[in-house]
């Protein structure tokens, strides 16, 4: 992945939170992540609204999506994303602590590109987020632009 | 058809009334019969007695003049005096001729009619029996009394004759032949009257013919006599004496004709045998004749015939009074059971009436309604049951509303406890769902006290320590703090896995999704594939026979199999071969199917609990969650069917799945 790709991480739970930025950087992804605490500060964020910090319109970015959040939750924010023209084409990501199937047809029917289940067991866990830093090491994405990096 | 009851009662009414009326009618007309038939014999016998009076009678005088003339001295005298006479003559027949001839010529009564009518023999004659007989009966009872000589001419006489001599009248030469003889009716137009001529020869006492007696009686007399005596019952009562022939004799009370025809009436033809009664047409009326006829065995030669007759509408009139009389009292009693009858009907049908108006305002849904009780008697009973009726329908109709209420409270309870399950399983989803994300923290962080104490180790491996510090030191990295994150991590396992049933079991939902029918041996033979490695790791047989189809959900019935054969596998006994059986049947309206195996079994204290959720058989020796069979249960009450387990420990388990068909 290129180093340009910015990872925004949506993730009520702080602990999650730092869990999968150890693990990714452990995975040896360096690339610059941002945290949200719920959806609505990453939809704020996308769509340059609130006061909080906006997207940079030449940043490609991947989304990194937890489910069960406060105010707006991630299947909201998948939801809203593939809806919008700008925002479409960014790949994203849940990851979840439910791997209910009706879930994640949901998920996918809405448009993300991988389904992600936060696995309790240290291994799993581990070698779940060492394969989504795999992913993203290989995975091309585009700008907003559609210009692909 | 169709009658109400008001017209049946006043048919019914009619009915009984005409037959009353026709009872009496058939009364009356037999009474008519019999006071016709009465009045008959009554009158028969009348005419009978009548007649059996006047020829009695007429005998008796017959009798009594025989009895008088017997023994006459003087008539005897006097022929004996005129036989002498004639014989004294040179030509008797001329000289009897020559003065015939003068008699019947005379038109005045001459000297020698008169001497012969006023002689002695004639003066006696008239004195002793035309007097006597008027002293005695009151009434002229002989008309004329003639005495001829042998040689037939007159010598007395009580009146002028037509002629002298009498030796060619038949009567005269019976009476000198046979001893008498009578007549039959005569009229003689001199006296105006009708009688009998009795004639009887006279002898000497030596018994020589001396000459003829002849007496003329006369009946008018004697008839009027006896039937004056008879009462007469009628206005239009006619008593007539006829001859055989059908001459008129005599007519009671009219004007007659003597020896007018009667044989060309109506009634003559019905004369037949001595005596009898009949009905028959004259001038136009029907009258009821009855007669007595003297027949050739009478004592004379008399052949007549008696006959009275009453006109029929007089004597039938008492019985047309009642038959009148009778009409008037049908005609009043029928309108007055008209009358009768349209009451009654009236005070049958008006509670009728209103009973039906009443009950169907009952039936229209009113069960308050109460019926009234306006007469008493069946009716009266009637409406007491519909008012009892009510009652009772009440009670049921309370009752029903009371059940209605009662489901409408289970319905809605039921909808409550379907919230609340839904509720429960969203509570379950949420927090199951809500502990993972800690638990992914203690263990994700476990894991990296781990990675830093991994590191502690590293960097203090080299350091230079006091020997108590690093004894305490080595205690801790080596065995205090790994043996605390062990049983963090094994609690977090094991919560992990808890939570992961419960999301499991929570995502069952309540109600299965489609329902069809199923082919339960594609079923499983698609279950036995997803099952092929590890029933060729335990070396197991699985046996599975033919089984009937059942309606389901495919997919949940798909797991309850997979459920069975999997614990099936996991509690198998080590110490023999395995093996499963799957074997399925209609039995009633279910169909049935069973999973047997030989592994170890259920002590029979723990066959209930085995369907509990989280219970676990031997927790140490296998894994699992502790949901299979719950699941197993659940999924069968959602298809309405029940699971059972049969078993006996050390010796295996049978597991029976029921479907409702």
């Amino acid at each position: 992945m290129k180093k340009e790709v910015t990872i925004l991480v949506a993730e009520d739970d702080e602990g999650h939170a730092a869990l999968i930025r150890k693990n990714l950087q452990r995975a040896g992804i360096t690339n610059l992540i941002i945290h949200f605490k719920d959806g609505q500060e990453i939809l704020d964020f996308l769509s340059l609204k609130g006061e909080g910090p906006h997207r940079l319109p030449e940043t490609p970015y991947i989304l990194l999506l937890d489910i069960r959040m406060p105010k707006t939750d991630g299947v909201e924010v998948l939801r809203q994303v593939k809806e919008d023209e700008n925002l479409r084409k960014i790949p994203v990501i849940m990851v979840t602590t439910t791997d209910d199937p009706r879930e994640i047809d949901r998920c996918h029917a809405l448009g993300c590109s991988n389904y992600i289940t936060k696995p309790i067991d240290s291994e799993q866990f581990m070698r779940a987020i060492h394969q989504l830093g795999l992913f993203l090491m290989v995975v091309e994405v585009p700008r907003i632009n559609g210009e692909i990096i | 058809m169709k009658f109400s009851i008001g017209t049946k009662i006043t048919g019914g009414f009619l009915l009984v009334i005409l037959l009353m009326g026709g009872l009496a009618y058939y009364a009356v007309s037999a009474g008519e019969q019999q006071l016709q038939d009465s009045i008959g014999q009554d009158s028969k016998t009348l005419v009978e007695v009548l007649l059996k009076r006047i020829n009695r009678r007429i005998f008796s005088f017959v009798n009594e003049f025989k009895l008088h003339t017997s023994h006459y001295q003087l008539m005897l005298d006097t022929l004996a005096e005129s036989n002498a006479e004639f014989e004294r003559f040179e030509n008797i027949e001329d000289s009897i001729g020559q003065r015939d001839l003068e008699w019947t010529a005379a038109r005045e009564v001459t000297p020698f009619m008169k001497a012969i009518i006023d002689n002695r023999l004639s003066t006696q004659l008239r004195k002793e029996f035309f007097d006597f007989s008027e002293q005695i009966y009151t009434y002229p009872v002989f008309s004329d009394i003639i005495v001829t000589n042998r040689y037939g001419a007159n010598i007395a006489q009580t009146g002028r004759t037509s002629d002298y001599r009498q030796d060619d009248e038949e009567w005269w030469k019976t009476a000198r032949d046979q001893g008498s003889s009578i007549s039959n009716v005569e009229y003689d137009e001199n006296s105006s009257t009708f009688g009998v001529s009795f004639a009887l020869r006279v002898n000497d006492p030596n018994g020589n013919f001396q000459g003829v007696l002849k007496v003329i009686f006369s009946l008018q007399d004697i008839i009027a006599r006896q039937v004056k005596l008879t009462e007469n019952k009628f206005k239009t009562t006619e008593i007539m004496l006829f001859t055989d022939d059908g001459k008129l004799i005599y007519r009671f009370a009219h004007p007659f004709r003597f020896l007018e025809d009667q044989s060309g009436e109506e009634f003559f033809k019905y004369i037949q045998g001595d005596s009898g009664y009949f009905i028959a047409r004259a001038s136009g009326r029907q009258k009821l004749y009855a007669f007595s006829r003297s027949g050739e065995g009478g004592p004379f030669r008399l052949q007549w015939c008696l006959m009275v007759s009453h006109d029929l509408k007089e004597i039938m009139a008492p019985a047309s009074f009642l038959t009148q009389r009778l009409l008037i009292a049908a005609v009043l009693f029928m309108g007055l059971g008209i009358v009768i009858a349209l009451l009654t009907a009236h005070s049958i049908t008006r509670p009728l009436v209103e009973l039906i108006r009443e009950t169907e305002i009952i039936g229209r849904g009113d069960l308050d309604y109460t019926v009234a009780l306006t007469s008493y008697d069946e009716i009266g009973d009637l409406a007491a049951a519909f008012n009892q009726m009510t009652v009772s329908l009440r009670r049921t109709t309370a009752s029903r509303n009371e059940l209605e209420r009662e489901i409408a409270e289970r319905l809605q309870a039921e909808a409550r406890l379907a919230e609340k399950n839904k509720e429960l399983e969203q509570i379950v989803y949420i927090t199951s769902h809500d502990l993972r994300s800690p638990l992914v923290n203690v263990q994700g962080f476990s894991r990296e006290l781990e990675q830093s104490l991994a590191d502690l180790t590293a960097v203090l491996k080299d350091a230079r320590l006091a020997a108590e510090h690093q004894e305490i030191l080595s205690r801790c990295l080596d065995k205090d703090i790994p043996e605390s994150l062990r049983y963090i991590r094994t609690g977090i396992t094991k919560m992990d896995t808890l939570l992961a049933g419960l999301l499991k079991f929570s995502r069952l939902g309540r109600a299965i999704s489609e329902v069809k029918e199923i082919d339960m041996n594609a079923l499983l033979a698609e279950v036995a594939v997803s099952f092929e490695y590890q029933i060729k790791e335990t070396g197991a047989r699985l046996e599975i026979s033919d089984l009937p189809p059942c309606m389901g959900d495919a997919a949940r019935i798909n797991q309850v199999f997979a459920n069975l054969i999997d614990n099936s596998l996991k509690y198998c006994d080590q110490n023999r071969p395995e093996w499963i059986k799957i074997t399925g049947q209609k039995e009633g309206d279910w169909y049935v199917y069973r999973v047997e195996d030989n592994g170890i079994g259920v002590a029979p204290g723990h066959q209930d609990k085995v369907f509990e959720l989280f219970y676990r058989l031997d927790p140490s020796r296998t894994k699992g969650d502790g949901l299979g069979l719950s699941i197993v249960r659940k999924i069968m009450e959602m298809h309405r069917g029940t699971v059972t387990m049969v078993s006996e420990l050390g010796q295996g388990c049978k597991i029976t799945l029921r479907f409702p068909g």
